[in-house]
C-alpha cells in the first residue's frame, strides 16, 4: 500500500421505514452528516462513489444533484449485499494510486419501495432463472446451509436462534437499528417458519430504507479524536460451483478475509470487534470460521461462551447486524464502517466495546448465481 | 414411480433435458478440465459450451440438503420441501421434492428424478422419494 487511506467523516441515516422519504433525502442526509463528521466542505471532494442495487441509472448523479456536489468523477457501484464496501475498496484504490486525496463513498437502498417480501434474483442468468422456476430465495439457499450444518455438527436449532438473540439484544442499545426489541430463544424458535430451519426472527427485515456514508482521504484527519485508518481492503468474485462441493466452507469469504489480514499485517486474534453479514442467523456461525475468529468446527461452542456478545471476547455485530439493524442492500457495506468508526473512536453510545483498536467488517452476496456467492468484502481497519 | 413426460418432440426439450430409453433425465456439463460437472448443461449455444461435455445425470440421486418453504399465510399456499440432490456423476441439482403426505425429507435420502414436459406449462422436473424407500 502506497499511502495510508483513513476515514475522516462518517454517518448514517437510521435503518427503518422511511414513508414519505426519496433516495434523495435519505442518500444526501447520510453524506451531509459525513461530510459535517470530517469537518470538511463539499468542495474539497474529487470523486464520488454510490453504491446501490435497486436503484436503476445513473443514480449516483441523480441522488447528488440537488445538493450541488456535482462535477467530480462519479462512479455507480453495484455488487448485490456487497456494493457498499465494493465502493470503499474502489475508493481506497484510488487513493492509494494519488489519483484524488479526498472522496465521497456512499450507499443508499429503499428496499420498501419493492412491496416487502424476499428480494427478487437477477434476471441476467439462465441457471438463476430455472432454479428461481423452483422456488430458489435467498432465504433458501441459506436455510440450507442451516440444515447442513445442525446434521453435521449433530445441533438443535436452538442454536441458530440463540445469534438471533444476541444481535436482537445489541440492536436494543443502537438507535440507527430497525428492530429494537429483545426475544428469547424460545421467541426465535416460536416465530413464524420461513424455511427451515430458519424462522422469521432469524431473517434480516426486508422492508427498509437507508443510507450510509464516509469520507476517505489520504490527509491525516486532525481532529482531536482517533484517525482510523483502511489497514486492509479485499473484494474477491465467487468461483463456480462445481460437483458437490461443501456449502459450509464460506470459500469465498475464507479467502477474501486472508487477503485483509496479510494487507493489514493482523491476525484474526487480534481483532476487537465485527460487524459481518448476518443477513441469516446460519450464516454468522459460517462466517465465524471463515473469518478465522473460531476454528473450523469452534463456531458453536464460541457463540456458546458469548465471545461474540457486547463484554465477550470478540463482539460481534454490536449495532444489532444486518437482522436487528437491517440490511438496506447497497447501504450495509459502507453503515459496518460507520459503526467500525463509531466502535474505535469511542463514540459507539449505549454498545461500545472497551479498548477496540481494530475492527473487521464483512459482506458477501449474491448467493444464487451458481457461484459460491458472487462478491466478498473484507476490509480491517484500524486506530 | 416417477411420472413419464407428456410425448413431445425432443428438440423442443432445453438443453438440460435427454430423452432416454426409460423416460426424460436431466443433464449437466463436465468440466474438460477440472473434470467436475455441473447442472444445468451450459447451453450449447454458449461461446463457453467448449470449455464442457455433456453428460447425463441418473435417474437417482442423493438428498445434500433441504428446506421446507413456508409461504407467507396471506398466499394461502401450503408448505414445500425444496433439496439440493446429488448424483452419483459429482453434479448437485436443485429443486422441489414432491413427499408423500406425512413424509419428511432426510439428508442422504435417495431421491429419483421426475421431469414433465407439456405443451402449455413447458418442461419442469422434481424429484420423489426412491421407489424403495416409498
Amino acid at each position: 500500500m502506497s499511502k495510508d487511506v483513513f476515514i475522516a467523516g462518517a454517518g448514517m441515516t437510521p435503518f427503518g421505514r422511511h414513508d414519505g422519504a426519496t433516495m434523495q433525502d435519505l442518500a444526501q442526509a447520510a453524506v451531509l452528516t459525513a461530510l459535517a463528521d470530517a469537518s470538511i466542505d463539499a468542495s474539497r471532494v474529487q470523486a464520488m462513489y454510490n453504491a446501490n442495487v435497486y436503484g436503476g441509472m445513473v443514480l449516483g448523479q441523480v441522488l447528488m444533484r440537488d445538493l450541488g456536489i456535482t462535477g467530480p468523477a462519479l462512479y455507480n457501484v453495484e455488487n448485490a449485499c456487497a456494493s457498499g464496501a465494493t465502493a470503499v475498496h474502489l475508493a481506497c484504490q484510488a487513493l492509494r494510486l494519488g489519483m484524488y486525496d479526498t472522496v465521497l463513498v456512499w450507499g443508499v437502498e429503499q428496499l420498501t419501495q419493492l412491496g416487502g417480501g424476499t428480494i427478487p434474483l437477477q434476471r441476467n442468468d439462465y441457471k438463476t432463472g430455472l432454479y428461481a422456476s423452483q422456488g430458489m430465495t435467498l432465504p433458501t439457499v441459506y436455510a440450507m446451509r442451516g440444515t447442513r450444518y445442525l446434521h453435521e455438527r449433530g445441533e438443535g436449532p436452538e442454536l441458530l436462534a440463540r445469534i438471533a438473540v444476541k444481535n436482537r439484544a445489541h440492536g436494543v442499545r443502537n438507535p440507527f437499528a430497525q428492530q429494537r426489541k429483545a426475544v428469547s430463544i424460545e421467541e426465535v424458535l416460536q416465530s413464524r417458519p420461513v424455511a427451515e430451519p430458519l424462522t422469521l426472527l432469524q431473517c434480516c427485515p426486508s422492508m427498509v430504507d437507508g443510507a450510509a456514508a464516509v469520507v476517505l482521504t489520504t490527509l491525516r484527519p486532525q481532529a482531536s479524536r482517533p484517525a482510523v485508518r483502511i489497514m486492509g481492503s479485499a473484494v474477491q468474485s465467487g468461483h463456480i460451483e462445481e460437483g458437490c462441493d461443501d456449502i459450509l466452507d464460506a470459500e469465498i469469504t475464507a479467502r477474501t478475509a486472508r487477503i485483509a489480514y496479510e494487507q493489514a499485517g493482523v491476525a484474526p486474534r487480534d481483532v476487537d470487534v465485527v460487524e459481518l453479514h448476518d443477513a441469516f442467523t446460519i450464516a454468522e456461525l459460517l462466517y465465524y470460521e471463515a473469518l478465522g475468529l473460531a476454528e473450523r468446527g469452534g463456531s458453536a461452542e464460541m457463540l456458546r461462551r458469548g465471545d461474540t456478545a457486547l463484554g465477550g471476547r470478540v463482539p460481534v455485530n454490536p449495532s444489532g447486524g444486518l437482522l436487528a439493524k437491517g440490511h438496506p442492500l447497497g447501504a450495509t457495506g459502507v453503515a459496518q464502517m460507520v459503526e467500525v468508526v463509531w466502535q474505535l473512536q469511542n463514540r459507539a453510545d449505549g454498545r461500545q466495546v472497551e479498548g477496540a483498536r481494530i475492527g473487521l467488517t464483512q459482506c458477501t452476496g449474491g448467493g444464487i448465481a451458481g457461484v459460491d456467492h458472487a462478491a466478498s468484502s473484507v476490509h480491517i481497519l484500524g486506530v | 414411480m416417477p411420472k413419464q413426460p407428456e410425448q413431445t418432440t425432443t428438440s423442443s426439450q432445453p438443453s438440460w433435458v435427454s430423452a432416454r430409453s426409460d423416460g426424460f433425465g436431466l443433464v449437466g456439463s463436465k468440466d474438460l478440465k477440472t473434470g467436475k460437472c455441473i447442472f444445468p448443461r451450459i447451453p450449447e449455444t454458449s461461446p463457453s459450451a467448449s470449455r464442457y461435455a455433456a453428460i447425463d445425470l441418473s435417474r437417482r440421486g442423493e438428498v445434500y440438503s433441504f428446506t421446507v418453504i413456508h409461504p407467507n399465510p396471506k398466499t394461502g399456499e401450503k408448505p414445500f420441501t425444496l433439496a439440493y440432490v446429488d448424483f452419483p456423476e459429482g453434479a448437485r441439482a436443485f429443486g422441489r421434492l414432491n413427499l408423500p403426505t406425512a413424509g419428511a425429507a432426510k439428508i442422504g435420502m435417495a431421491v429419483d428424478v421426475c421431469v414433465e414436459s407439456t405443451a402449455e406449462a413447458g418442461t419442469h422436473y422434481h424429484f420423489i422419494p426412491a421407489k424403495d424407500q416409498m
